[in-house]
């Protein structure tokens, strides 16, 4: 039995276009315990979505698993058939996604929705046990029961967006994919869904991967942090290592140095130059090379090795030359 | 003291709605001094959106002032308000749609060019000259003016926005949440590039967008907005470190930070959600949410001077 909730070992997921090929995924790896949050960092391109859909199995038909493996539980995920797929997704693992506004069946009532998930998962139920689990789920989520009736576009955003939370989650699943959850809302409403995902995480101890853009949200949320580029980890570690440590990983440095601090009076900001690489072209060596202040002419050849530092570890020949020095 | 190049008076929008008047801008008085910046912050539906558009004249004001430089733009005719557009742009926010994906970098950034007076029309060579001075200053490469906007990512579809807005040489620009559909790393470039293009050509700016982190960068003064009301309006300074409105306390308590000694702060949470702004009820706005809501707060709302230079319609967020 592996200790791990979800081992996903050196993925390569790409996109195959009329004219191109789009790698989407470079030899990614994660490992996420039972009960964990992770919080899955990277900017738009970087391969957070690509990834989510590629455990449930849901890429669309252009996107091709190349290798790799992805472990549930011990059990190899891209060997299985899609009936047991079909057991897994919303039951076992299940998803939040972005956008609450697309993701819910504008001709269907709230209430019904969420049965559905019911009807598929628990057959076995009485119609007024699966009727009650409803509307204690809604009610759960902040939803007065009464409203269960009501169809999608009655809703404000962030109220759609809980009955997305409600949907994944009345199946008490293992793990929840969470795929930017709170962009498309508003700050106020963004710290109510934090602290309502918290609760239920508590609450049923499920393993949360969170997909997100915001690093104020991870260094809120999450226990461990892994921060992706052009579809590779470069850093993973506990909050307090990428937040706290100085060992960062450039592109991290990077990313953090991007936010407005609060605290500081500053009048210049540092962005991170250029943008993010070409995923049909990925380049050899460290997909970062051409953006990183500290490039070298190994960082343009050979793709870097971790650097293991406790429950931290960095991809990046820098710390190479560090520790070369220090012999 | 000086005519502020920009200022508001009592500034009010209602639209018309099949279920009554929608209250989206509420008795909106600010100044801008030249060079300066005003953030105006506010969660979707608030009217700030409309704000901007209604000081540019894109809406009619249902009634209140705008002036410029002292005169009342609102009395303009529609020839003044052509030349005066010259003077007064606007960034919006979605680079992916706001450009036409007909038109070469070039021909989008020039095309404002083409309705000055013919008196001032430039010969080709000049207007070549012109954009490719701009483009340099908006940090676009001199290559980039025969693409399509397709071929460009956000940031940089956001500087042909910007580029297009700054080709007429403006005094005034609203910029409506330019940097929030872009990545972070982007969005600092683009920030970056405003503040810079304001500290050379004295540029003053209303900085429209939800995110504080972003606006307490960039502005001078921060106006905070809740459905059509100004709650709160100080410097910068002033808003960040002594909050009065409890809206305006919430909303900073609400900003993820990445400052984990923060991480187990004490949360203000607000419940609840925006209420419609359709045949509002009088009072604050605010009162259905807030938890020190009492029975005077659904009477009246009225921007009072706590200190100076500070206004808020409530003091009760302070502790």
């Amino acid at each position: 039995m592996s200790d791990y909730l979800l081992e996903v070992n050196d993925l390569h997921v790409q996109y195959n276009t009329d004219d191109s090929v789009v790698h989407a995924l470079n030899g990614l790896n994660l490992r996420l315990k039972e009960g964990e949050k992770l919080g899955l960092v990277g900017e738009t391109g970087a391969g957070k979505t690509t990834l989510a859909l590629s455990i449930l199995r849901l890429l669309p038909k252009v996107g091709q698993i190349v290798s790799g493996s992805i472990k549930y539980k011990g059990e190899e995920l891209l060997d299985k058939n899609e009936a047991y797929m079909l057991g897994l997704r919303g039951r076992r693992v299940s998803m939040i996604f972005q956008d609450p506004m697309t993701s819910l069946n504008p001709v269907k009532t709230v209430g019904n929705q969420i049965l559905e998930v019911l009807n598929l998962h628990f057959p076995d139920l009485s119609k007024d046990e699966k009727e009650k689990k409803v509307d204690e789920m809604l009610q759960l989520v902040g939803i007065p029961a009464s409203r269960k009736g009501e169809f999608p576009h009655q809703f404000s955003g962030g109220m759609k967006q809980r009955v997305v939370i409600a949907m994944a989650l009345i199946a008490e699943p293992e793990l929840l994919l969470a795929d930017e959850p709170t962009t498309a809302l508003d700050v106020t409403i963004q710290a109510q869904i934090m602290a309502l995902m918290g609760q239920l995480k508590e609450k049923f101890n499920s393993a949360v991967l969170l997909i997100t853009h915001d690093l104020g949200v991870v260094a809120e949320f999450c226990d461990t942090v892994s921060v992706i580029y052009a579809g590779r980890v470069v850093e993973h570690g506990a909050v307090e290592d990428i937040f706290m440590g100085n060992e960062n990983h450039p592109y991290t440095k990077g990313l953090i140095g991007c936010i407005p601090d609060l605290s500081k009076d500053e009048d210049r900001l540092h962005p991170i130059p250029g943008s993010m690489v070409d995923a049909r072209s990925i380049p050899e060596g460290c997909a970062f090379a051409d953006r990183c202040p500290h490039c070298m002419d190994i960082c343009r050849k050979i793709i870097p090795e971790e650097h293991v530092n406790g429950t931290h570890s960095v991809f990046c020949h820098l710390y190479d030359a560090i520790k070369e020095g220090e012999k | 003291m000086s005519t502020p190049l920009i200022e508001a008076v009592d500034l009010c929008k209602y639209f018309k709605t099949p279920k009554g008047m929608l209250h989206a801008v509420e008795n909106v008085s600010f100044k801008i001094e030249e060079g300066k910046t005003l953030g105006v912050v506010g969660e979707s539906g608030c009217g700030k959106s409309t704000l901007g558009r209604t000081v540019l004249r894109l809406h009619k004001a249902t009634s209140g002032k705008v002036l410029y430089k002292g005169e009342d733009v609102l009395s303009f005719s529609k020839s003044e308000m052509h030349k005066l557009h010259r003077n007064m742009q606007m960034i919006f926010q979605d680079p992916y749609s706001s450009l036409d994906p007909r038109m070469s970098v070039r021909a989008l950034i020039s095309e404002p060019l083409s309705g000055l007076p013919k008196s001032e029309r430039m010969s080709p060579a000049q207007e070549k000259e012109s954009v490719d001075h701009i483009m340099e200053m908006c940090g676009l490469p001199a290559h980039y003016a025969n693409l399509y906007p397709h071929e460009l990512d956000g940031g940089m579809r956001q500087r042909v926005g910007l580029a297009r807005s700054m080709i007429l040489d403006p005094r005034f620009i609203v910029c409506d949440e330019p940097v929030s559909a872009l990545d972070v790393s982007i969005q600092a470039q683009i920030l970056n590039l405003l503040m810079d293009l304001q500290d050379e050509h004295k540029l003053s700016y209303m900085f429209i967008t939800h995110d504080l982190a972003v606006v307490k960068h960039i502005s001078d003064d921060i106006m905070v907005m809740y459905m059509g009301q100004v709650v709160e309006y100080a410097s910068s300074a002033t808003l960040f470190a002594n909050p009065m409105h409890p809206y305006t306390v919430a909303l900073l308590n609400s900003i993820p930070t990445i400052d984990l000694s923060k991480r187990n702060r004490e949360r203000i949470t607000i419940h609840g959600e925006i209420s419609s702004p359709v045949n509002p009820k009088p009072g604050c706005r605010f009162a259905p949410r807030c938890p020190y809501a009492s029975e005077e707060c659904r009477n009246e709302h009225k921007l009072v001077e706590v200190e100076s230079g500070h206004y808020a319609a409530c003091t009760k967020g302070v502790r």
